[in-house]
């Protein structure tokens, strides 16, 4: 082997190491944190061995009841969230992939330019709205904004996975005697369930995470997880780091778990369309 | 195609648990109830299931409280927003005092009428600067609830290292108490953070002068800034306050504290429970505070002005139920609920509830804390430019601290700088 | 009763005209085959009949009754795509089974009739197997049975056997001919390929460019071609087109002229008088050599391919241009050679020289 391709194998190790790191280390840091026990967790220098305690928990579970209430409303808007969003994404997906007409293509655009905007713009106006609406401070609100700011991307997606299902089959259903509606149910939706678990896998980790819109539109019955973190790390009597990265940890593992054995569906996703056929 | 098949399934199955999830989710509960906004704090401190201080209050209404809480600033853009609706669900909020100008205290019911009505109980009692504070345009919008009054904290081990047997009296020795404890390599002397005007508000005081007062004026003494500056820049550049001083915040003081890394922070006296929690702090239990010093000319003649941020409660003025709100007021700010509050580590707003004997048995600060709020005062008042007044402040501050200007030279940037921003 | 009848059936695309109008009757238990090169508008008549594309204008009737507006499932109609469209997450059976399955079919009942039809085409032993797991002549015959067992009344091929290779081809030509005897349903089959249509159609559809050339029996179609482009289009190889000029018509015929051929005198046809006019030849009709009464065509061997039962020769006229010729058995002639074949004047046809404005266009 030559010296100038052990270089290369060797900075090629170097870079994946230091990816991993950049990947690895916030994560490492604030489970091990959580498992320290307080005095060590700023300690200088760092204390890499230590005697693990369940402490900080312990405290989150007693003191932060109210943290455990947002996750369970995590969960309510993150599932609805989700739902509503994969059902919407695949209906138009199917529209706009089965029939061409100038106004569709225009209207995709559109999707996508929602896009662009800042949530912020959008989300401080409909303030007065929601709460006319009555639904200020109830899962429904975040349910819909989620779900509406992901159907734009998920529409998109969608297109793409269902242009690779071949439009004979669903003539072939037609004549089979399939209404529109079993076509997309018992042709395209198995078809293309790569993609709704791709979309899927956007939402459940955007839903699960929100901040912006859950401050804005939430209060007490519908308030999540994060919102009730950002309380601890701000809280104007003193921090408890402990707890906050014991709580930060709880908020973590459900999405963690959940992409990393989505992972091949949310690669499927991210290449759709580069590997078309 | 089998193994679609299967997360098709578990797909369904997913959506169907989320259905009944929603299903089974709690209703609202009803009957008569305020929806309170506030800090987590506020909430706490008026105790939870059998230590209720509301049960009583709770029973005789038949009502509940729905608290609603944020982090301060979050709270306050939601408390303004809720205000300006044509109606809030909200009838109560915690309004801190360095925000109402003119323009937001209209946002909230003038409270006056209602004590005509129905009188707080011993109303005198409470700290007449925080009533003055919550008086905008010669009306009452609040009632202050909790004070947050700065402090001098010292760790007693690392003083005693350096051979000092006393706090501090005067600023000069603070800094040479600061300084010894930094040369004999024993911990860094004094840590403050560099993003809050706070600290360099009070350097100005305790040499007679101020950045911004009650009635406006800029830099009233700009010799005595100049001082203040010089002092600050002095401690920086002989390794006093740390090096890391531009990046540091206020979280960093509480750890540095606790970890024995400083000596020295200024921090409201609410926070000596933290920094001597035996399960966060190296130092539980050493880590004690006197009120902030003067400098030495002006020991004994004129007090130190520590800088007292205080919340009180307002009413939104599109609110519902404002009867229900007022009576929240009353019960809240009597004098039973202020000491059992006290006792749950609120900083009071009643003067007598610092010389209470329970108070005083179970937090030993207390009689300093009554005598530094006593000429207390905001760090400065509210005005529509506030923040950006802050943030040229402090970039200025920085620079002399720093060693980049010299501080002649940044008092009269501030002056030249912040002046079209008053009102 | 499943007799069709199109009238006037037009189709638009956005001003453009694919198909423009087209009037046909189907007989019940008819095997129709629409045929013509790509592009002649076949399969979209299709999938009109289908219910797959709209009908823009005129009207169309399955058994009597009205059918424009009527959806693909309520035409009582099975169809075979070029693609055969198996829906690839079902098995074999879930596949022939789906359509029954839609209708409510009984369970017992349609699994009965799915076996039947597996049995029919002995594919039984593929029943469990997915698409994927198959190979292109079981797809077809997947294919086909998913439209058998529904037992529909007309059925409609499109270019079901254009993926397979050519002795496959030939196997499912026969099958699907056999299946047509047997269940004696209406058909309707599009393909390109002129062979699948002469040997299927009880009536063979020529089209081109969106318009019906002729319609008639398969041989009739290859002996009285109504123009030069079903001439062209029916028989392989296809038939030769010589320019000629024709000199007089009298009484039904024409006496006819070009360089290295004639004066001949042949049927009329269209041709009312003198002027340029295209003579067809049928490969098949030319034999090497002289004989009375025959027209003489005189010319070199430009190639020549032979295929033992059969001989293909490829012959340069002199002054013009190439003709083909198919010479049954084997016969030995070497390129380049002098060559004289001939053909009797009765079977060679005349066209209009306007049927072929560019005689390069007609596909083989």
């Amino acid at each position: 082997m030559r010296a100038e391709t052990v270089l290369i194998r060797l900075g090629k190790a170097v870079a994946v190491v230091a990816i991993l790191f950049w990947s690895l280390f916030p994560i490492v840091f604030i489970v091990s944190s959580s498992l320290k026990p307080g005095q060590d967790i700023f300690a200088v220098p760092p204390q890499w061995t230590f005697q693990p305690t369940t402490q900080h928990y312990v405290t989150l579970w007693t003191q932060w009841g109210v943290f455990f209430q947002g996750l369970a409303n995590s969960a309510i808007v993150t599932v609805g969230a989700t739902l509503l969003a994969v059902i919407a994404s695949t209906c138009a997906g199917y529209v706009f992939s089965r029939h061409a007409a100038r106004w569709l293509e225009l209207s995709i655009v559109g999707l996508i330019a929602v896009r662009l905007i800042p949530p912020i713009v959008v989300t401080l106006p409909l303030f007065p709205i929601v709460n006319r609406l009555g639904l200020a401070d109830t899962h429904l609100v975040l349910i819909i904004l989620y779900a509406t700011f992901f159907v734009s991307l998920g529409t998109v997606l969608m297109r793409t996975f269902i242009d690779q299902i071949p439009r004979d089959l669903d003539e072939a259903a037609a004549i089979d005697g399939a209404s529109r509606l079993t076509i997309l149910r018992r042709v395209i939706v198995p078809l293309a369930a790569p993609g709704i678990l791709a979309v899927a896998v956007f939402v459940v980790v955007f839903a699960w995470n929100e901040f912006l819109f859950a401050f804005i539109f939430t209060g007490t019955n519908a308030k999540t997880a994060p919102l009730v973190i950002s309380e601890m790390i701000g809280s104007i009597d003193g921090v408890d780091w402990g707890v906050l990265f014991a709580a930060s940890t709880v908020q973590l593992a459900p999405v963690l778990i959940f992409v990393i054995l989505m992972n091949r569906y949310l690669v499927a996703g991210l290449t759709a369309g580069a590997t078309k056929g | 195609m089998k193994t679609l098949q299967t997360n098709r399934r578990g797909f369904l199955a997913g959506a169907t648990a989320t259905l009944a999830l929603i299903a089974a989710a709690p209703s609202l509960a009803a009957g008569k109830t305020l929806n309170i906004l506030s800090h987590r704090v506020h909430q706490t401190s008026l105790g939870e299931g059998e230590a209720d201080l509301m049960a009583a209050w709770k029973q005789s209404n038949d009502a509940d409280l729905a608290f609603t809480t944020f982090d301060s600033n979050p709270l306050m853009d939601r408390l303004f927003r809720e205000a300006s609706l044509p109606e809030t669900e909200f009838g109560l909020g915690y309004l801190v005092d360095n925000r109402p100008t003119s323009e937001i205290a209209k946002l909230f019911e003038p409270l006056d009428p209602w004590m005509e009505k129905d009188a707080i109980a011993d109303f005198a009692d409470i700290a007449p600067g925080l009533i003055k504070g919550m008086t905008i345009d010669g009306k009452l919008i609040g009632i202050p609830v909790r004070t947050a009054t700065q402090a001098l904290f010292y760790n007693q081990d690392l003083l005693e290292q350096a051979g000092f047997s006393a706090p501090p009296a005067t600023l000069e020795e603070l800094v040479a108490q600061a300084r010894k404890i930094t040369d004999d390599k024993i911990a860094t002397g004094m840590i403050l953070a560099s993003d809050l005007a706070v600290f360099p508000v009070m350097f100005a005081r305790a040499f007679g002068g101020d950045f911004l007062t009650p009635d406006f004026k800029l830099l009233p003494d700009p010799a005595a800034m100049e001082q203040a500056l010089t002092v600050l820049a002095g401690m920086f550049a002989n390794g006093a306050l740390p090096r890391s001083y531009a990046t540091t915040k206020n979280d960093d003081q509480v750890t540095w504290m606790q970890q024995g890394r400083a000596a020295f922070t200024v921090l409201p006296f609410a926070r000596a429970a933290q920094l001597n929690d035996p399960e966060q702090s190296k130092f539980s239990g050493r880590i004690t505070a006197v009120g902030f010093p003067v400098a030495e000319a002006l020991a004994g003649k004129t007090p130190m002005a520590t800088v007292v941020e205080a919340w009180a409660m307002v009413i939104p003025a599109n609110a519902k139920d404002k009867d229900l709100a007022w009576s929240y007021i009353k019960q809240v700010a009597s004098p039973e609920t202020t000491l059992g509050m006290a006792l749950n580590g609120n900083g009071p707003a009643r003067v007598s509830t610092f010389s209470d004997p329970q108070l005083v048995a179970k937090n030993p600060l207390a009689t300093i804390e009554a005598e530094a709020l006593a000429n207390g005062r905001g760090a400065f008042p509210p005005f529509p430019e506030a923040a950006r007044a802050q943030a040229l402040f402090l970039e200025e501050v920085q620079l002399a601290v720093l060693g980049r200007k010299s501080p002649a030279e940044a008092v009269e940037a501030i002056a030249a700088r912040v002046a079209p921003l008053l009102p | 009763m499943a007799e069709l009848r199109l009238s006037g059936v037009k189709k638009d695309y956005g001003g453009h005209s694919v198909i423009k109008g087209v009037d046909l009757d189907i007989r019940h238990g008819e095997f129709v085959v629409f045929v013509g090169p790509s592009g002649c508008g076949k399969s979209t008549l299709l999938r009109m009949i289908a219910g797959l594309e709209e009908i823009s204008g005129g009207t169309l009737e399955i058994g009597g009754k009205r059918a424009n507006d009527v959806s693909p499932r309520d035409r009582g109609i099975a169809m075979v795509f070029q693609s055969y469209a198996l829906y690839p997450h079902l098995t074999v059976a879930e596949n022939m089974g789906f359509g029954l399955s839609l209708r409510k079919t009984p369970q017992a009942e349609a699994a009965k009739r799915v076996a039947r039809t597996a049995e029919i085409l002995q594919i039984t032993h593929l029943l469990d197997r997915k698409p994927s797991q198959l190979s292109g002549g079981q797809r077809q015959r997947v294919a086909i049975g998913r439209a058998i067992v529904r037992d529909p009344s007309v059925f409609l091929f499109d270019e079901p056997l254009s993926n397979l290779d050519a002795a496959l081809r030939m196997d499912m030509r026969m099958e699907i001919a056999k299946l047509h005897r047997n269940l004696g349903a209406t058909m309707i089959y599009v393909t390109h390929d002129q062979v699948e249509a002469m040997t299927l159609a009880d009536r063979i559809v020529v089209l081109n460019g969106g318009v019906v050339q002729q319609v008639g029996r398969p041989i009739d179609l290859f002996r009285n071609p109504c123009n030069a482009f079903v001439a062209g289009f029916i028989g392989s190889p296809r038939m030769n087109f010589l320019p000629v000029r024709v000199e007089s018509v009298d009484a039904g015929m024409a006496r006819v002229a070009a360089p290295g051929i004639g004066p001949v005198t042949v049927s009329a046809g269209r041709i009312a008088a003198p002027g340029q006019a295209i003579l067809g030849v049928r490969p098949q009709i030319l034999t090497p050599g002289d004989a009375e009464g025959r027209c003489l065509l005189h010319g070199r061997v430009a190639l020549l391919e032979r295929m033992g039962t059969e001989t293909l020769v490829n012959i340069r006229l002199t002054d013009g241009p190439s003709v083909l010729a198919v010479v049954p058995g084997d016969l030995e002639l070497s390129p380049d050679q002098d060559i004289s074949f001939s053909f009797s004047p009765s079977d060679a046809r005349l066209f209009p020289a306007s049927d072929l404005p560019d005689p390069s266009a007609i596909p083989h």
